[in-house]
């Protein structure tokens, strides 16, 4: 018997080996850092290793730490705003404020995110300390739409989902500029702390036309943070499974200059509990093989060189190495392949205002990253497995920006890339040069003379050129209508919002997918983009009463044509190819309250979708019209936060938050046959601050999976049952 | 007052949502008839504990039983990938390559007899040796075979072999195991089972797989060549005089097999071919006499093959890509169909009950 799981099919962590067609799992690119350079003793082997390499890096990363974020004009009013409102939980104030006055920077006219046509979710800081998420992850599992594929705790990978699509369908950002893998088309979400984070703009539905390739089903933009208020702060985290996390923080913050320097530790021993159930009978197991060593080093300066000209830079490195224990099947499953990987980002923007309504901006960014996987276990003809790959990407992006009065606001740009690659499992070298322009606009009118109705259109036009792949138009139309206007503190805001968009997305190819030349496949150099057509119509209400409330449904549609899958092509071997066509139709619905008087924050999400698979992959398929497997039908996520100023003493704060997340069932095969079961954790979350000697202490007790379930997110991965961690910020 | 009752409402809807989990019928038990018949293992999908299912076809009745280890046993699951079954003494074994485990139930009732977990060790196939009660069995990716007690199902011995062993034979008092080394090796090690050492190495082609003995009383290797290689090596089958461990000829395919090699009584071998999909392909015969091939006797893509020595009928299984329930068609030995029936995910390997 042949057998169907070579290496290279393994559903476990497989050498850069697609998981099989429509189960919904990752392009695993595993690789692996035989670290061990002293093989009687490889522990101590690779514990010189890392030290040696740590010090290189830290004076690499001090060196190179200059962090500036573009701005435009809005988004500077907006932080000096924010500069007025610390929005840590280390300080003495835990006011939330509404979001709806941070101009976001995932959007190609500066807007903010109650006023664009597209549904946008923003993530504040607070949100991210109360809910006690480490790392990027975590966080954007309270997204609406969101389904965060986990894997496993600190260890395991963490890929996203939206609007039930593939991870890949989801553009990533980082201050505004495209981050994801030219390798797999995604990152690892677990590997991105939490502690580098201001805060996370989510824009839902293809925007295409405003970034181009991948931005399919949404955009995550993710903000990386800079020094408020603090010259110093230090964060010790201790926590089950051996979990300890250590950072510093140095920086400071005026009107001319904003700098910050960072770097963190984070050590995870594993071996967490779980419960494995086969029929009647379950067995309390521990986890091995789950370890996570991780380092981070980040810099972030923000600066006026004079009054019409800033410089904003980030600088952001991160190394991990960690186990990866495999798919549980058995009491006894284990597993001694390890993976490492590396990511260093820099990106350096300028922005200069022409007039007080012009400006233009340009932005460098830089990205390495590397990958390595290795499974001793898995010999094929004598060799053990190990797998990596090496990716660097150069790109530039300028746009300009115009707010024409009554003619109404324009952006222009483009932006171009150069990204390579290289690795072990796949042939040649590949090389991807693409470049794209775009126009954007927005043209409002008040339809009565008070203004009671405005209505703004909101069009965008990209063209995307990809070397040896194709070129895409990519249109986008988004209106708007404003009704029933309400005065709010001087500011005019309207209680009433309609709002849609419809556009044409599209995603590139990935290397894996081009040029995968691994066990049991081989990639396609003839694959074609995917293509899509999107679009979403909602509504949403503001009302002012007992606090801010804001309620948001939005009705969405997604028709993906070409939708790329591995499949069979004959002598044990898979290829990509574009085969299939998938239609995703649902609703989101988002509540926020936030009472500021009282410190009382309350948000839900729920979505509910169907991903149907709606061609043939071959003649005489059975499995049309079923649901593509892991895409729940289901999500809900709320939290119910409270905090407050107590000054007693030397006590001045206190925060409490209770969160949950439900994911509803999903399958995991294409013919739905069979499903994993929904399943629902609680989080809950305490914060109490300290001023003492001028130095203010907050100390934070998470605990995850408040209510001890037994349960997993991806068929073989078992999570924790009840964890909890202890974290101590003081800062100065 | 209302507050609290609306706050109370909306956890109890978080916990339970408005999207309610597939309802599962409950589960109709049917007695199973003593009757001959064939046992189907199929595989599952690698990693999914419930995945792997055992069927029982009655020719008789032309009636199909399905989950047979879920249903005597309380909806308990074999477990992942289902690589290798055979029957013996009215017991049937199971090897789970997936979560390493050696399963034993009874072929009267299917009820759980006795198990034993393999960790670490990716076991394969296996072959029952009633002379010596010992189990074989092959250990994919640790190169190497275990010596398995028969009655106690503990680990006696680890003897080294080849790269990647995938098939094992019993021939002339000797072991005979197919190193495939996924189309990397070309080697067949030949074990004397009573010193549990090597005796000897009999080079084939490249990729042997599959191994049976023939209605010639000689040993017939399946090479599935290499489809990686550069250039593609393309299968080829051998015969081994198990009396001086050399190769006596051979009968070499356009294409790479799959490995899979089955022999009927009446002097025919089957072997399944690849094609364009990774999941097998059509059966090609071989005439043990006179080394004469039918190709594409069955034109198709199937994943196992087996014949009832009984009727001379050629079982062969159509994996359906995984993506479904697969399917198992009966022909005569000319090849004739005469039935088709619907097995579970991944149907591959055939055991007769008489």
């Amino acid at each position: 018997m042949y057998p169907r799981h070579k290496p290279g099919n393994l559903l476990k962590p497989s050498p850069q080996k697609p998981s099989r067609e429509g189960d919904g799992r990752e392009q695993r690119t595993p690789s692996s850092w035989v670290l061990s350079s002293d093989p009687v003793n490889p522990a101590v082997g690779r514990g010189l290793f890392m030290v040696r390499h740590k010090v290189i890096r830290f004076t690499v990363c001090l060196v190179a730490v200059v962090v500036i974020r573009t701005a435009h004009p809005g988004a500077l009013s907006q932080v000096v705003k924010e500069h007025a409102k610390p929005d840590t939980a280390a300080h003495h104030s835990l006011l939330s404020y509404s979001l709806d006055e941070v101009v976001v920077t995932s959007s190609r006219i500066p807007s903010t995110a109650g006023r664009s046509p597209a549904p946008i979710s923003l993530i504040s800081r607070i949100d991210i300390e109360r809910s006690g998420a480490t790392s990027l992850g975590d966080i954007l599992v309270s997204g609406p739409g969101l389904f965060v594929k986990d894997y496993g705790p600190a260890s395991g990978l963490k890929t996203l989902s939206q609007r039930g699509l593939g991870t890949e369908h989801t553009l990533i950002l980082m201050n505004g500029m495209p981050v994801y893998s030219m390798q797999n088309g995604s990152i690892d979400f677990g590997a991105f702390p939490s502690e580098e984070i201001d805060r996370v703009e989510l824009v839902r539905g293809g925007q295409s036309a405003s970034f181009g390739a991948n931005a399919v089903a949404g955009v995550v933009n993710v903000v990386t943070r800079s020094m408020r208020n603090e010259n110093v702060v230090a964060r010790l985290s201790t926590g089950a499974f051996g979990e300890r996390d250590v950072s510093v923080s140095v920086g400071n913050d005026n009107e001319k200059l904003r700098w910050r320097m960072s770097s963190g530790l984070q050590k995870f021993e594993g071996g967490y509990p779980f419960q494995f159930t086969n029929g009647p009978v379950s067995y309390d197991l521990v986890r091995t093989n789950a370890q996570r060593d991780a380092w981070r080093c980040s810099g972030d300066l923000e600066a006026a060189l004079s009054p019409t000209v800033r410089l904003h830079t980030t600088a952001l490195y991160l190394e991990s190495e960690r186990g990866v224990p495999g798919i549980v099947s058995s009491p006894f499953s284990s597993s001694r392949a390890t993976q490492r990987d590396q990511q260093g980002i820099v990106q350096l923007g300028l922005l200069r205002m022409l007039s007080l309504r012009s400006w233009w901006e340009a932005k460098v960014q830089g990205v390495y990253s590397y990958q390595r996987y290795a499974d001793p276990d898995i010999v094929v003809g004598g060799i053990p497995i190990i797998n990596n790959f090496r990716n660097t990407e150069g790109r530039v992006a300028l746009q300009f920006h115009a707010d024409a009065s009554g003619l109404g606001r324009y952006t222009i740009g483009g932006d171009a890339v150069h990204a390579t690659g290289e690795g072990n499992a796949v042939s040649g070298s590949p090389l991807r040069e693409q470049w794209g322009m775009f126009i954007a606009g927005e043209r409002s009118l008040g339809l009565a003379p008070d203004s009671s109705v405005v209505v703004s259109f909101h069009p965008v036009l990209r063209y995307d050129r990809v070397q040896e792949i194709g070129d895409a138009f990519s249109p986008q139309l988004g209106l708007q209508v404003l009704l029933l206007p309400m005065s709010n503190g001087g500011e005019q805001k309207h209680l009433l919002r309609l709002h849609g968009t419809v556009g044409r997305n599209f995603r590139t190819p990935t290397f894996n997918e081009l040029f995968y030349a691994g066990g049991g496949g081989r990639g396609n150099p003839h694959l074609r983009p995917e293509r899509s057509t999107a679009f979403d119509l909602g509504t949403g209400i503001t009302v002012s009463g007992l606090g801010q409330h804001e309620f948001d449904l939005t009705w969405f549609g997604v028709e993906m044509q070409d939708r790329i899958v591995w499949t069979s092509a004959g002598a044990g071997s898979t290829t990509p190819k574009n085969l299939r066509n998938v239609v995703v139709k649902g609703i989101e619905c988002t509540y926020a309250w936030r009472w500021t008087l009282t410190g009382t924050t309350v948000s839900v999400s729920y979505s509910r979708s169907k991903s149907e698979k709606t061609s043939s992959d071959f003649p005489g398929d059975p499995n049309l019209h079923t649901i593509v497997p892991y895409s729940p039908q289901e999500l809900l996520s709320w939290s119910v936060g409270w905090g407050d100023n107590l000054a007693l003493g030397p006590l001045r704060e206190c925060a409490v938050s209770l969160g949950c997340s439900r994911v509803g069932f999903r399958y995991t095969t294409e013919d739905n046959a069979s499903y994993l079961p929904s399943h629902t954790v609680f989080n809950a979350t305490t914060t109490v601050g300290l001023r003492v000697f001028g130095t203010a202490a907050s100390m934070q007790v998470d605990i995850r999976n408040l209510l001890n379930e037994s349960y997993v997110v991806m068929l073989g991965y078992p999570m924790p049952l009840r964890s909890y961690r202890f974290s101590l910020t003081l800062s100065y | 007052m209302k507050g609290t009752l609306g706050l109370l409402l909306w956890l109890v809807w978080s916990i339970g949502g408005c999207v309610k989990n597939p309802a599962e019928p409950e589960p109709v038990i049917p007695a199973i008839p003593a009757a001959s018949g064939v046992y189907v293992l199929n595989e599952g999908n690698y990693g999914d504990v419930a995945g792997a299912r055992l069927s029982l076809y009655l020719p008789e009745s032309d009636t199909v039983y399905h989950s047979l280890f879920e249903d005597a046993n309380g909806g308990a699951h074999l477990g992942s990938t289902g690589d290798d079954f055979a029957l013996f003494r009215g017991k049937l074994y199971v090897l789970m390559s997936g979560s390493e485990r050696l399963v034993i139930l009874s072929a009267t009732d299917h009820h759980l007899l006795q198990d034993t977990y393999f960790p670490g060790s990716t076991p394969h196939t296996m072959l029952i040796d009633s002379l010596r009660n010992t189990i074989y069995i092959t250990r994919l990716y640790k190169n190497s075979v275990l010596f398995v007690n028969l009655l106690t199902l503990q680990v006696m011995d680890s003897i080294s072999v080849g790269h990647n062993p995938q098939d094992l034979a019993l021939a002339n008092g000797k072991l005979y195991v197919c190193n495939s080394g996924y189309g990397e090796d070309n080697s067949v090690t030949v074990v004397n089972p009573d010193t549990r050492s090597v005796v000897s190495i009999v080079r084939v082609g490249a990729g042997p797989s599959g191994i049976v003995t023939g209605s010639d009383g000689k040993l017939w290797v399946a090479c599935t060549g290499n489809a990686f290689g550069a250039p593609m090596i393309p299968g080829r089958v051998y015969r081994i005089d198990s009396g001086t461990d050399t190769v006596l000829d051979s009968v070499a395919f356009a294409d790479p097999l799959s490995g899979t090699i089955a022999a009927s009584s009446e002097g025919h071998l089957y072997v399944v071919g690849s094609s364009a999909s990774f999941f097998g392909g059509p059966i090609h015969r071989i005439a043990v006499a006179s080394l004469g091939v039918t190709l594409n006797f069955v034109p198709g893509t199937f994943y196992g093959a087996g014949v009832d020595d009984a009727t001379g009928d050629l079982y062969v299984a159509d994996a359906k890509a995984f993506v479904t329930s697969g399917e198992v068609s009966i022909f005569a030995h000319n090849g004739v169909l005469k039935k088709k029936f619907i097995a579970e995910r991944g149907p591959s390997l055939f055991v007769f009950k008489r």
